[in-house]
């Protein structure tokens, strides 16, 4: 076991790396080199020159590089430049990302308790009412931009029903936890429910075809009860793949989450990068990408880890793709 | 040991009922199985020897329906039995061996776990007493280290040994009739005949009746007294299994029979095959089933439908021109 | 909610799988199970009635969809509620926080959001379609490992991350390279098509690589074909319908992502008549009681993706070989 989970770590070095360069290019892209757009129009020349020795910018490509992973893998992502000035990019990512974990979290939680139940009970009823319903409900789910339906829920909750959750703001974990679920429970299902059904589909497609196994039709010539067959047989191996999907999914979640802390102005990743990118604040933007990307290949990881826990095939054979 | 009658089953239709059409699975089968005896049903893929089988076990699933005949099991009814009781009565009273042994068994599920499960169900032994009779049944059917073994995961058993596991299972509770269905096809021929031993031995011991299911003549010739084969839902012929290679009376029979290897024939001469293929059991022809391909079918082939006609001592066939080709 | 990877991965095996054109009668055959599919059906008539109200926008609209029609008398904001009629003016969705016409916004909105996503999507083809295609001709050797490890990591980018640091690269609005200008709809659109054409990459190097297999393929070689042709005349004329049915599938997303970007305020810039630029004006007047204002160019925005969506699943169900009816003999 722990083999293997080194075995994976080592594997996902490459993917870090070569993201980790098509991060560092892309600020180079910007037109007319970085240090000029973060200026503005106002370009003293010798200003330029110090930002830009300042940023390491004047180094060949390669070293600059070099310079910036190198700090990057010690926790240093370099200084905000604009957004706010002189502040380390690590220190605003620590600040920012409690709030948009705790939302990734919360939405999923709330995404498994809505999907897996109903994704068991659509493929048990297969083309029945139930079924049906479950179906146009959870495409007209993945059909409505997640920000429409968050505005939606705060019309719907924060206007008309409960006017003192106040959708709009956002109370820092310290102040309470229990005023701060509150608020965050909100955008918690405007994400959730817009990834439940995502999951939903896939885990009733995942029962469908369990359903169907050779080893369903065993259980049942061997007399075994139905709740045993559903248990052990069909929910346990259809949990694979759609474990997967969660795992390969997290993408969507930080993705949903950028999307969703504007709607409800929560200071997360979200709400950081966005001014990164209106306030041209280069090492912010690639510090969260990084972030991001690294986050993503940790949960795979633990993704992986987990389903090599579900499948004894996978934790005898080693690598899996 | 006296013969007893195990199974009887009269005149058994199964349909499915799909958006293409009916479906005409099983179209009205008869046969028996005693104590002690294996009966060997041999037919092409797609012939219905599966749905027969299923249908006895009670585990035909929509759009499929049982439309009429009767099942009995020593002297009951089963298509009279609740869900309930069928339940309890599969894997007790009533095994099945299943074709692939790989995806037969549950991937995520210890061999030992799965067999364990079965007489959970069956028995009212404690799980101590589970885990012991796992072990002692992996070791009659001939599993070494059965107490490791019983730990392992399917995919950690080579293919000889998952049947046996699959044959453990279903007879962990001794039941009275054991079902094969095609379950050496995966296999090469040492491991083949192993199992049939294995099938032997216990039939001896426990005295259970067996059907064997299959498409390959040769393996019945070795382990079965008694065949029926099936065409198109339908069994086309009935007998003693040396009558039977010895004058086969049904054209489809002959044609099988031409398609097993001769061991006297010296150097590969191609054998020859029934030219066309099985008819779609939506769209069957008029008349005998078997006309499209039959080299013997004349105008009232065409017409008429045989049915199952006793000939002689035990031997019936479902031919209109069985009299007349030699 | 632009990643999906556990949806496309199916279509993209569903649709290499295919093997489209290969067949006579395919079209016949796809257009029977198509047509069963009630659903599908309804999802192709919201498409087509979507694309009648963008194309024709201009004529349907009432009003021009930038200009203000001031407050209305004894009124202090130009936000006018529903069916609100006044001096033999008629806004049946009312008007903006700029007294613009809100139903005109609406259909205009539709016209910029079908230009980005065809767009889009025409573009993410160039380039996909293009690096699948060298990629599954170099099978194998590093030019293909090279191509498909890029591939494979800006997969594993969330799409809607990607498109923002792209986007943070750029900068808003027009760009400026040298003497070059970008306008803000083109940089939007190459944003969005580098996101997406990894997917396209992938599905052609699948085709590619199948057809490479085929005898046709073969025989051409031995005929004397140089590669270049052979990749020109043989494969290519294979791998279209594949690929114009990922093409059609991946609309919604893609839309969504527009859509997305328009909300953050990353994407079209106003006064362009934009969806999400409406949905992100309107948060301000929600507590106001303003619901249409949001509402209406959000159940416009999901239509559409529904739309899509169930056409996606009709054609892949009835492109897909394995739907075919199961049937319980054997």
């Amino acid at each position: 076991m722990g083999v293997y989970v080194l075995k994976r770590l080592i594997l996902a070095l490459p993917t870090l790396f070569i993201a980790s360069i098509i991060i560092f290019l892309l600020i180079h892209l910007a037109p007319g080199g970085p240090v000029r757009v973060m200026l503005g129009p106002m370009q003293d020349p010798s200003l330029v020159a110090k930002l830009r020795s300042q940023l390491g910018l004047d180094l060949p490509l390669h070293q600059q590089y070099i310079r910036w992973i190198t700090k990057a893998v010690h926790g240093n992502l370099g200084i905000s430049v604009t957004i706010q000035r002189g502040s380390p990019v690590t220190q605003l990512l620590i600040q920012r990302y409690a709030t948009t974990l705790e939302l990734a979290f919360l939405s999923m939680i709330i995404a498994l308790i809505i999907a897996i139940p109903t994704g068991i009970i659509s493929a048990l009823q297969q083309n029945k009412l139930a079924d049906h319903i479950s179906r146009v409900v959870a495409l007209i789910g993945v059909s409505i931009p997640n920000f429409f339906l968050g505005i939606i829920l705060i019309l719907l909750i924060g206007v008309i029903w409960l006017k003192p959750w106040g959708a709009g703001g956002f109370v820092p974990l310290t102040e309470g936890i229990g005023k701060n679920l509150l608020r965050m429970l909100l955008p918690a299902i405007a994400l959730g429910t817009a990834y439940s059904a995502i999951v939903m589909r896939m885990m009733r497609s995942a029962m469908l075809n369990t359903i169907n196994q050779d080893y369903v039709r065993t259980a049942r010539a061997m007399g075994i009860g139905w709740w045993s067959i559903l248990r052990k047989d069909i929910i346990k191996n259809a949990l694979i793949p759609v474990v997967t999907v969660i795992g390969n999914s997290a993408g969507y979640l930080l993705g949903g989450s950028i999307v969703t802390e504007t709607v409800f102005r929560l200071p997360g990743i979200g709400a950081l990068v966005i001014t990164g990118v209106f306030r041209r604040d280069f090492p912010v933007i690639q510090g969260v990408v990084l972030s991001i990307v690294v986050i993503r290949i940790l949960i795979n990881l633990s993704v992986d880890l987990f389903y090599s826990f579900l499948d004894p095939r996978i934790r005898a054979g080693g690598s899996n793709e | 040991m006296n013969k007893e009658l195990l199974l009887d089953v009269d005149n058994l239709v199964t349909r499915f009922y799909t958006e293409e059409g009916v479906v005409r699975a099983v179209d009205g089968n008869s046969f028996d199985l005693y104590t002690a005896e294996t009966v060997g049903i041999v037919g092409e893929s797609g012939s219905g020897k599966t749905v027969t089988m299923l249908s006895v076990m009670g585990l035909i699933e929509n759009p499929g329906r049982i439309e009429s005949g009767t099942i009995l099991y020593k002297n009951e009814d089963l298509l009279k039995k609740s869900d309930k009781e069928m339940r309890k009565l599969r894997g007790d009273e009533i095994g099945m061996v299943f074709q692939d042994s790989l995806s037969s068994l549950n991937p995520t599920y210890t061999i030992g776990g799965q067999i364990s499960r079965v007489m959970k169900f069956h028995t009212n032994l404690s799980q101590k007493e589970r885990r012991k009779r796992t072990v002692e049944i992996l070791d009659s059917v001939g599993i070494p280290e059965p107490e490791k073994r019983a730990k392992n995961y399917p995919h950690e058993f080579s293919g000889g040994m998952r049947q046996r596991a699959l044959i453990a299972m279903a007879i962990s509770c001794n039941p009275s009739i054991l079902i094969l269905d095609e379950p050496t096809t995966a296999l090469d021929v040492t491991i083949e005949a192993q199992i049939f031993e294995l099938v032997e031995d216990l039939k001896a011991d426990f005295g259970m009746g067996t059907i064997l299911i299959t498409h390959d003549l040769a393996v019945v010739a070795n382990s079965c007294k008694r065949v029926a084969i099936m065409y198109a839902g339908r069994i086309v012929e009935k007998s003693d299994i040396y009558d039977l290679y010895d004058n086969p009376l049904h054209p489809y029979t002959r044609g099988l029979l031409n398609s097993i290897p001769d061991l006297n024939s010296e150097g590969k001469t191609k054998l020859p095959s029934i030219p066309g293929e099985v008819p779609d059991l939506i769209k069957l022809p008029d008349g005998c089933n078997f006309n499209p391909r039959c080299k013997y079918a004349e105008d009232k082939c065409f017409i008429d439908d045989p049915e199952l006609e006793e000939k002689n001592q035990g031997r019936s066939v479902a031919c209109l021109r069985v009299d007349e080709i030699e | 909610m632009n990643d999906k990877p556990e949806v496309d991965k199916r279509q993209e095996t569903s649709v290499t799988q295919l093997g489209l054109g290969k067949h006579r009668g395919l079209l016949e055959e796809f257009w029977h199970n198509y047509k069963k599919n009630k659903l599908s059906l309804i999802g192709g008539v919201i498409v087509i009635t979507f694309l009648i109200i963008a194309l024709f926008a201009p004529l349907i609209s009432p009003y021009n969809p930038v200009e203000q029609f001031g407050a209305p008398s004894g009124e202090h904001h130009p936000l006018r509620p529903l069916s609100k009629g006044e001096e033999g003016r008629f806004f049946l969705f009312g008007t903006d926080r700029f007294g613009r016409d809100i139903l005109s916004r609406t259909f205009f909105g539709c016209r910029t959001l079908f230009e980005l996503a065809v767009g889009s999507i025409a573009v993410a083809l160039l380039i996909g379609v293009t690096m699948g295609a060298v990629a599954g001709y170099n099978n194998g050797n590093w030019i293909d490992e090279t191509i498909m490890r890029v591939v494979d990591i800006m997969i594993s980018f969330p799409t809607l991350v990607l498109a923002i640091a792209l986007l943070g690269a750029f900068g808003i609005g027009k760009m400026k390279i040298g003497p070059i200008t970008i306008s803000n709809m083109i940089k939007i659109m190459i944003v969005i098509a580098i996101t997406y054409s990894p997917r396209f990459a992938r599905v052609m190097r699948g085709v590619v690589l199948q057809e490479m297999g085929e005898d046709y393929v073969d025989a051409a070689k031995m005929a004397g074909a140089s590669s270049g042709r052979v990749l020109v005349n043989e494969i290519f004329v294979n791998t279209i319908p594949p690929i114009i049915v990922q093409a059609s599938l991946m609309m919604a997303t893609t839309i969504l992502t527009s859509a997305s970007l328009s909300f953050l305020g990353l994407g079209l810039q106003p006064p362009i008549p934009s969806l999400g630029i409406m949905l992100n004006e309107s948060r301000d007047f929600l507590f106001i009681g303003a619901w249409w204002y949001a509402v209406i160019p959000g159940l416009f925005i999901s239509t559409i993706i529904l739309g899509f969506n169930l056409l996606g699943d009709g054609l892949r169900d009835s492109l897909d070989p394995k739907q075919a009816r199961k049937v319980g003999h054997k």
